[in-house]
């Protein structure tokens, strides 16, 4: 595991090397032009998003069923990153929308269930800070909520249909678009498990640390 | 002579000021009808027309100032653990002390 992150956070730099000589190649999209190019990096955050979120709900599941301690430092780390990636999201989001919609933002049902997806995720982080004794399980409830989230976050541009572009968008993209876009989302992916990772370290060794602490006042 | 020449001249100033007002005004007036309908983007205003390189360029810049701050938070949260840390090797050490 100690070996994974420098390894992933090296791929995860070549990449971010590379990448944008390939995003700044890609063909512009014929109606929106340049500002398209906020994709290679708008849905590949979004991503990891829904990937953090989904940690931090499985995490949340286990320290709810299970107790785990291991769980709860995972579902903290994991509910920070999906706080961090939901907020680069919703603030590229506009960025685009503003060229290509003419406004900054629209209480369409996509942008607005991930905007109440994010603060969920923040009531998560909130309630662990200034919950108390106990609040672990309760913001691990709130996790849980988070991840029950994703599909409906996901599929919302398919059922209600609104401004946002349809998840059919991504598959039919040409290869010169999607090449970058893949790449971008691995690179994405590294950092994403990089930090990640040594988050749930710190986050285990500020445990442990106060458990010791208790121990030693005992 | 002088005081038909100063009526000239104020003729003249007021002309060109009404001349200039009432372009300006059929300008606007112009604009207005035309926001009822469909607007040409070439005929809007250049304040409306938004940059997008460098609408590109700030989500590319955001991008990576969260992370860093993000990674910057990671940081000092990190510092302070290995502060108590410190902090309490030394009172071990010291309760140590006493106790010998």
């Amino acid at each position: 595991m100690k070996k994974l992150v420098p390894l992933a956070l090296i791929v995860a730099a070549a990449i971010y090397a590379v990448v944008p000589f390939l995003i700044n190649a890609a063909p512009e999209e014929a109606t929106m032009g340049l500002i398209y190019k906020i994709i290679f990096f708008h849905v590949p955050s979004a991503m990891m998003m829904f990937i953090s979120a989904c940690v931090c709900g499985v995490a949340s599941a286990m320290v709810v069923f299970k107790r785990s301690e291991q769980a709860d430092h995972i579902a903290a780390a994991a509910a920070e990153l999906a706080i961090v990636f939901g907020a680069i999201v919703l603030v590229t989001g506009p960025l685009w929308a503003r060229k290509a919609w003419g406004i900054w933002w629209e209480w369409d049902p996509r942008l607005t269930s991930t905007l109440v997806m994010w603060l969920v995720f923040c009531a998560f982080l909130m309630l662990r800070k200034f919950g108390g004794p106990g609040s672990e399980s309760l913001s691990a409830a709130v996790g849980l909520f988070g991840m029950a989230l994703v599909p409906f976050v996901y599929w919302s541009v398919n059922v209600w249909r609104g401004m946002h572009p349809r998840t059919t968008v991504i598959p039919t993209l040409p290869e010169t678009m999607l090449w970058p876009f893949w790449l971008s989302v691995l690179a994405f992916l590294c950092l994403y498990s990089a930090i990640l990772a040594v988050r749930v370290r710190l986050e285990g060794a500020r445990a442990e640390f106060e458990h010791l602490m208790l121990a030693a006042e005992d | 002579m002088s005081f038909l020449n100063h009526v000239r001249r104020v003729a003249a100033l007021a002309g060109a000021a009404l001349l200039l007002v009432s372009t300006q005004v059929s300008r606007v007036a112009a604009f207005a009808v035309q926001q009822d309908g469909f607007v040409p983007a070439s005929s809007l205003p250049q304040t409306q027309s938004v940059s997008a390189p460098a609408l590109v360029l700030a989500a590319y810049g955001l991008v990576w100032l969260f992370v860093v701050i993000f990674v910057f938070m990671m940081w000092r949260k990190l510092g302070a653990l290995e502060k108590e840390l410190g902090e309490a090797r030394r009172e071990f050490s010291a309760r140590k002390g006493t106790r010998s």
